[in-house]
């Protein structure tokens, strides 16, 4: 699940209360964009795992609606609470794949000696690479090929050490996040240029720290409903 | 020539406020924050009425980290850039809460 981070701008954390368009659950940590004029929905509803255009923000608890009277004394539109900052940043976990809280998995696990520290078997195009056991445990590169890093590793890689990768990178418009179908967090080895998820940081972290089911990416809204207002 | 209006006088101050989502119109405070925390719903108060909330009673985390937060209070619904924020228990790791990083909120 994803979870607030704080704000770029260190501003105050500002929250509002936004009605859900009827037939929609909205959970915790999810994105929340504005239903208002898109296909005539009723109220603020749930995004994509790539878009999320006119992002209201993320909920910070959950909320249902639906389209009928409930016939109770119970209001059948709820509200669901969104952190609106147009600067918002949040903490979502780095899954291998497309399913929650999947352990990342190496580049490889027959990984060759590599003397001048340039060669990560497995690696992909792209990817940022870090080391995961071995010398270069904790250190971080960038790969411009298949097995191939920009700039080498600190030091020599020694048969069987163990890399970890990920295709999302910080900076709009480069590599930004694919979310996972729970809408909290991040499919680590799938990229998308055009997706409305950017990547801030990564919070990558080696065997001594449990990294592959504890490292995160920090996101934010490419496309905030209240972008052009000041943060 | 009536001077363009730049200031909320005090006088507009104390009208009646807007409409809250999901809130009846002339509900009590009290009513409607009860209803609040029957959804489990994060709870936003001002500082007048923030010490009239039983946070633990209700089985809510008051966030400290990120506080105060900008908003419309859920009680007398004005608008503060001094409220206080409450979680509800479930969106935090643990009971309590006060130990690992929440799930969707990072307790202090």
């Amino acid at each position: 699940m994803a979870e607030y981070y704080g704000n770029i701008s260190g501003n105050k954390t500002n929250v509002r209360k936004y009605a859900v368009d009827g037939g929609i659950t909205i959970d915790a940590g999810e994105p929340v964009i504005s239903g208002v004029d898109v296909a005539a929905n009723g109220g603020a509803t749930t995004a994509s795992t790539t878009a999320a255009a006119a992002m209201l923000g993320f909920a910070i608890d959950s909320a249902t609606s639906t389209d009928a009277q409930t016939g109770t004394a119970t209001d059948n539109v709820n509200s669901v609470t969104t952190i609106v900052n147009p600067d918002a940043l949040w903490r979502a976990l780095l899954s291998n794949d497309a399913s929650d809280s999947t352990a990342l998995v190496v580049c490889s696990a027959a990984q060759a000696a590599s003397t001048d520290g340039m060669t990560v078997t497995g690696c992909t195009d792209e990817a940022t690479v870090w080391g995961y056991t071995g010398r270069n445990s904790g250190k971080v590169r960038r790969a411009t090929g298949a097995a191939t890093l920009t700039v080498g590793m600190p030091h020599d890689i020694a048969a069987l050490d163990t890399f970890l990768e990920t295709l999302v990178a910080p900076g709009y418009g480069s590599q930004m996040a694919t979310l996972n179908t729970s809408l909290t967090q991040v499919a680590a080895r799938t990229a998308v240029a055009t997706t409305d998820y950017g990547v801030f940081e990564l919070l990558l972290r080696d065997s001594a720290n449990d990294g592959t089911t504890n490292s995160f990416a920090i996101l934010f809204a490419g496309d905030h409903a209240f972008k052009n207002a000041n943060s | 020539m009536a001077s363009p209006s730049i200031w909320i006088p005090g006088e507009a101050k104390r009208r009646t406020p807007p409409l809250a989502p999901m809130r009846k119109f002339g509900k009590p405070h009290g009513s409607h924050i009860d209803d609040v925390v029957t959804t489990k719903q994060a709870v936003i108060l001002c500082s007048d009425c923030n010490h009239r909330f039983d946070a633990k009673r209700s089985n809510y985390y008051k966030d400290t980290r990120f506080s105060p937060v900008v908003g419309n209070c859920d009680a007398c619904r004005v608008y503060t850039d001094t409220a206080q924020l409450y979680i509800h228990e479930q969106y935090l790791t643990d009971s309590g809460g006060r130990s690992k990083a929440g799930r969707t909120w990072i307790p202090k």
